[in-house]
């Protein structure tokens, strides 16, 4: 059991008129196997919120804490926070061209699991998740997001299956996208 | 009279020349060449072809204060099928490839005793040629032919390393229908300085698959010049840089397509990081009127690693006709990418190893052109250990 705890989360971003205040104390704890769905219009905070608790460099945390099994977020990089378990699910991913999808995934499982994975296993892991997820053999050789709308789910998909986030407690996506809620719902896949 | 708008030309330098009122030329079609130094004027540095290199770094070879009094060492690896000489100045073959279009360049021409041919024929194995600097503190001109033979096909590497101060010309002659894979690479030792002149000669229906590689040396200017023997020709030309703290790479490309049917496609990318760090790329492209059906693009990327950090970026076109089946230039220069950083980092991808996968990215579409896996890997760990430096 898992528990992310937020606890008057308050946000503000640089805006050419100085700090704007986004989130003004935001409450939320979500353990295990509990799925929330935050709801609001437009400009109300939602992705605000996720991309704070990943430690994007734009949101500037004012006050608050984020805890995940006690353990204190906000004071870890991005990439700890990753490896600590939290998953975010853009809606918009970037392209990162010439970063082949395959070397990409494999980075962020020896990152992931602490050490390289053997080659010949990961090949076969790599294939069999693809698979399972339906997703085309030839973006393994494609560019991270590259291209189509579809292919950057895939992405998502891809990486948040059990390749290379094995011990996700905790995923956040600021809005669902329409066809992959498989890995919002289960990000162990 | 009022001188002539003259495009890529910043305001303030017209009239530099000498004073008199006139823009210094800058339209590529009409670009002066001699094989006579003297026929030269002594650059003074607001001119459009030396503007952007730092003449007071270039130890004098641009004035004639540097004594051009030894020569580069050229070594040749040897394979069957490709024949080395050693050929006085009166050889007839020297200048096929091109004349000089700068000073630097005639002054190399001018100084050097003996130049190095090598003739490549048939389908031989991969050629290695090795050209030495005179050592540090020393000036050396160089002068290297390379040919190829009717419908050859092959791939020459040519690497530049040690130290010292270098002006050399390198001809590169193909026949035609012959097909020729050439890598060029700038290793030098810090202290170098290197004013090199590459000029391609494309012959009939003949291909040209060249990367650049600029990595070693405190200055390194390259001007390389394509021109076509006959219709057919296929030129890509890739390029690679990478600036460090202090170094000035500068590429200055002319494709001069004279002759119809032929095609070329430019692709530069440099990398730039520390104080200082200056690239400059220049990209002319022209189109005569005789070159109908031309098929041109060329493309320049730098990305900005560091702060105090410069990257130059001059793309130019000129085009004599409309007949012609594609012509295109572009240029971005951008900052390394947070958002990049971000996404690799939510994936748990620590952030030294998430720089280094962009760079690794951003070069890969050169560093997968390189035809011999062994020479990629190299350059793959060379351009991995430039990152190391400032641990970007």
């Amino acid at each position: 059991m898992s528990t992310l705890e937020i606890k008057d989360l308050r946000v503000s971003i640089a805006t050419d008129d100085g700090a704007k205040e986004i989130l003004k104390g935001v409450d939320l704890t979500v353990r295990t196997g509990e799925t929330h769905a935050i709801m609001g219009p437009n400009g109300s905070g939602k992705s605000t919120l996720a991309y704070a608790i990943a430690g994007h460099p734009k949101y500037e945390i004012t006050s608050g804490s984020v805890t995940l099994d006690g353990q204190d977020l906000l004071a870890l990089t991005v990439d700890e926070r990753a490896r600590a378990g939290l998953f975010l699910a853009m809606q918009y991913p970037v392209e990162v061209p010439g970063v082949s999808m395959s070397n990409f995934l494999r980075s962020a499982a020896t990152a992931v699991r602490g050490e390289a994975p053997k080659l010949r296993t990961w090949v076969k892991e790599v294939k069999g998740a693809m698979s399972d997820l339906d997703i085309d053999s030839d973006f393994a050789e494609r560019s991270v997001n590259e291209a189509s709308p579809a292919a950057r789910r895939s992405a998502t998909r891809c990486c948040s299956s059990r390749c290379c986030s094995r011990s996700s407690p905790s995923s956040t996506r600021p809005t669902p996208a329409s066809t992959s809620t498989r890995c919002a719902s289960c990000p162990r896949a | 009279m009022t001188a002539p708008e003259v495009a890529g030309l910043a305001p303030e330098l017209k009239g530099a020349k000498k004073g008199q009122g006139e823009s210094p030329i800058s339209s590529a079609i009409d670009r002066f060449t001699s094989f006579d130094v003297e026929a030269f004027e002594v650059p003074g540095g607001r001119e459009e072809s030396w503007r952007f290199t730092p003449l007071r770094r270039l130890r004098g070879l641009h004035d004639g204060t540097a004594s051009l009094d030894t020569a580069t060492d050229v070594a040749v690896s040897p394979v069957e099928g490709v024949t080395v000489e050693t050929v006085g100045r009166d050889d007839p073959r020297l200048g096929e490839g091109g004349v000089p279009a700068d000073r630097v360049a005639a002054a190399a021409w001018s100084a050097f005793r003996e130049a190095v041919v090598v003739t490549v024929d048939g389908t031989p194995g991969p050629v290695t040629i090795t050209v030495t600097g005179p050592g540090e503190g020393r000036t050396a001109a160089g002068h290297l032919q390379l040919r190829t033979t009717r419908l050859t096909q092959a791939t020459v590497v040519v690497e530049h390393r040690g130290s010292g101060t270098v002006a050399d010309n390198l001809e590169v002659v193909l026949a035609d229908g012959s097909r020729l894979d050439l890598v060029v690479t700038d290793e030098w030792a810090d202290d170098a300085v290197h004013v090199g002149a590459r000029h391609y000669s494309v012959g009939r229906d003949a291909t040209l698959r060249s990367t650049s590689v600029s990595l070693g040396g405190d200055l390194v200017r390259v001007s390389e010049t394509v021109s076509y023997a006959g219709p057919g020709g296929d030129a890509e030309l890739r390029g690679l840089g990478y600036a460090d703290a202090g170094q000035h790479l500068e590429q200055r490309l002319l494709v001069d397509h004279s002759v119809p049917h032929c095609r070329s496609d430019v692709l530069y990318k440099n990398a730039l990081q520390g104080d200082g760090a200056h690239t400059v790329w220049i990209g002319d492209v022209v189109i005569r009127a005789a070159a109908e059906a031309t098929e041109t693009f060329e493309f320049n990327r730098n990305l900005v690693l560091t702060e105090r950090a410069r990257a130059d970026s001059v793309p130019n076109l000129e085009i004599e006709t409309g007949e012609i089946t594609g012509a295109g230039h572009a240029s971005a220069t951008g900052r390394f990418d947070d958002e990049q950083l971000f996404y690799l980092q939510s994936r748990g991808i620590p952030e030294d190893v998430a720089r280094r996968l962009v760079v690794r990215g951003f070069f890969g579409e050169i560093l997968s052109k390189i035809p011999l896996p062994e020479l990629r890997e190299r350059l793959e760990a060379a351009v991995e250990a430039e990152l190391a430096v400032t641990g970007v």
